[in-house]
């Protein structure tokens, strides 16, 4: 027999989900964390570079959020909120690490890089070029401040709004357009001075 | 005028949207979080709610000029910009509109004066264009005073000026040499005499002061305690230590003897994950319910046990347990040789700060747990504490 409280929870809004998680439905945070634990690892990952470390803060997360759900005010979206608690779980990490090192050797985007090389239709050659641009790409992206980089990878990594990044962020929209703009501009010329120029510009191809 | 958004490589710009990435096992991190969450109560106190504590680009647009308007550089918003920012900001604001100024239109005189006027920038800071003479001999028409007219009334203004003061002045000179020569005012003598009486039967602020400064000294052994530290108004909890001030370093330490610091991680790259509650299992928690904050839900604190209670924390530090559980890591990651799969184990210390449990799952969950019963931290105030921690096979 199925609990009817448990019915249609697959099609509730991410704030039903919250509502009925503080009345003490276990479910629906559940589906909450199946909902956004994905997104909430790779904004984890690409912030900490580490994946051991992206999956205790992933964990963390939802288990801060979860502590805290009463203090939702339901004025932004849940992931938002859920992201923020991301973000400075990710960021106490990396201002307590002593050293802040670069790429590290089990960095699982440099693992992903390799797991992509081979895209259909692709030559090996083409495939070797686009490893090199990743990982260019990677280092690039590590040589942002951390203010640059959480923008940069909440809007153009994680495809969120402007508007978003900013609630999450606690800042304008403008600030993130200009944030976003700014970092873009660093990691172009990063990728210049590492030979990759713009014969492959988007608009030109 | 903002600039169009820089294009990319196309397979950057295609990376970035959709960056590849080797994912964990989603239902076992779905899996371990449902645990933890049914054996968690009470609601969190911490600050990760708040907005993330990341530090201004440099250059980037003050939240003002971007909320609203596009932003745009406008005399108006510099002009704000100049009352807003600190002291360094405004002379370099100044500067700014005034090149600004420069390119737009020749700086006329009666910009110029408006500027020395306010003091915003030295006299000498900007030069007065030869040709300015020939303007002001032409007749103005707009209302505003020429050069040379400002000069005139200025000086004509001036002479009348230091002709009153001078009077003054020798008016006073008379009257102090009439007065001196005469014994004092009854008035002021009576003034006298009530301050020396005031000064003789109460101690002077000055004295006052350190008097007080003793007492506190003295009352807390010769140094603040932190009671005494948390007993005074302290402000948001910094998120790091880098963040605080030289002055306010003694009280976070004593706060954070006091209670953990909120939103801590452990800092090497084997996190552990730290639970408030580790004595609830899933098994035997109530239906998950996120409980208010109120007091009746804090866990209860106990004495420590063969100490001064200063030295006992209430719960062990992030680092301390992280640094507990990295100097058994090994062990426990030469448990999982050969193998692929992370496992996930929980680490419960009692308050004497030994092992009390571990839990880890597989083949090699036994190994594991007697790598990991070898973690030793600090006592601690609570019955006990669990952490999360994930061990990847070497």
């Amino acid at each position: 027999m199925v609990n009817p409280a448990r019915q249609h929870l697959p099609e509730r809004t991410d704030r039903e989900l919250v509502n009925a998680a503080r009345e003490g439905n276990a479910e629906a945070f559940g589906l909450l964390v199946h909902r956004h634990q994905r997104r909430v690892y790779r904004l984890a990952v690409h912030l900490l570079k580490n994946g051991a470390e992206a999956e205790d803060v992933t964990q963390e997360t939802f288990v801060r959020a979860y502590g805290a759900l009463d203090r939702f005010d339901g004025r932004s979206e849940p992931f938002t909120w859920i992201y923020r608690i991301c973000v400075n779980l990710s960021l106490n990490a990396l201002r307590s690490r002593k050293t802040r090192s670069a790429t590290s050797p089990d960095d699982p985007r440099i693992e992903g890089l390799l797991i992509d090389t081979h895209p259909s239709g692709a030559s090996p050659a083409r495939s070797s070029a686009d490893r090199e641009l990743g990982r260019a790409l990677v280092e690039a992206i590590d040589q942002l401040s951390d203010t640059l980089r959480t923008t940069l990878v909440l809007v153009c990594m994680d495809g969120l709004s402007h508007a978003e990044a900013g609630v999450v962020l606690g800042c304008p929209e403008g600030t993130v357009a200009w944030r976003v703009h700014e970092a873009r501009k660093k990691l172009r010329l990063m990728l210049s001075a590492r030979g990759f120029e713009d014969d492959d510009i988007e608009g030109k191809a | 005028m903002t600039e169009p958004t820089p294009k990319l490589q196309r397979r950057a710009d295609a990376l970035l949207q959709d960056f590849p990435l080797p994912e964990p096992d989603f239902e076992a991190l779905a899996e371990a979080i449902q645990t933890r969450v049914a054996g968690s109560v009470g609601a969190s106190r911490d600050d990760l709610l708040d907005v993330p504590d990341l530090a201004a680009v440099p250059g980037e647009p003050s939240p003002e000029s971007v909320r609203g308007a596009p932003p745009q550089s406008s005399f108006a918003e510099m002009a704000r910009k100049s009352v807003q920012k600190s002291k360094s900001d405004s002379a370099e604001d100044a500067k700014e509109l005034l090149a600004a100024t420069a390119q737009s239109r020749r700086p006329n005189a009666a910009m110029v004066e408006r500027v020395r006027a306010a003091g915003r920038a030295p006299a000498s800071a900007t030069p007065v264009p030869a040709t300015e003479a020939l303007i002001e001999s032409a007749p103005r028409t707009s209302g505003v005073m020429a050069r040379s007219s400002i000069e005139k009334t200025r000086s004509e203004r001036g002479l009348w000026i230091g002709l009153a003061g001078g009077a003054l002045a020798l008016a006073a000179g008379v009257a102090l040499l009439v007065g001196s020569a005469d014994s004092p005012a009854p008035a002021t003598a009576a003034l006298l005499a009530a301050e020396k009486t005031a000064r003789d039967q109460t101690p002077s602020a000055a004295e006052a002061q350190p008097a007080a400064e003793r007492e506190l000294a003295a009352d807390s052994g010769g140094a603040l305690s932190p009671e005494a530290l948390a007993a005074a108004p302290v402000g948001k909890a910094p998120a790091t230590p880098g963040k605080l001030a030289s002055g306010g370093l003694s009280a976070a330490r004593g706060a954070a003897a006091l209670s953990p610091a909120p939103g801590a991680l452990s800092a090497n790259p084997n996190a552990v994950v730290l639970a408030e509650d580790p004595e609830q299992t899933p098994g035997d928690s109530a239906p998950a319910k996120p409980a208010p904050a109120a007091p009746a839900d804090e866990p209860k604190l106990r004495p420590a046990q063969g100490g001064d209670d200063a030295s006992v924390v209430t719960t062990p530090s992030a680092g301390a347990v992280s640094a507990a559980l990295g100097s058994v890591r090994g062990g426990a990651q030469a448990c999982l040789a050969g193998q692929t799969e992370p496992v996930t184990a929980v680490v419960t210390f009692a308050s004497n700060g030994s092992v009390a449990r571990v839990s880890a799952g597989g083949p090699a969950g036994a190994c594991i747990q007697a790598a990991l019963s070898k973690a030793r931290i600090q006592p601690f105030a609570r019955d006990s504490f669990s952490a999360s921690t994930t061990i990847r096979p070497p």
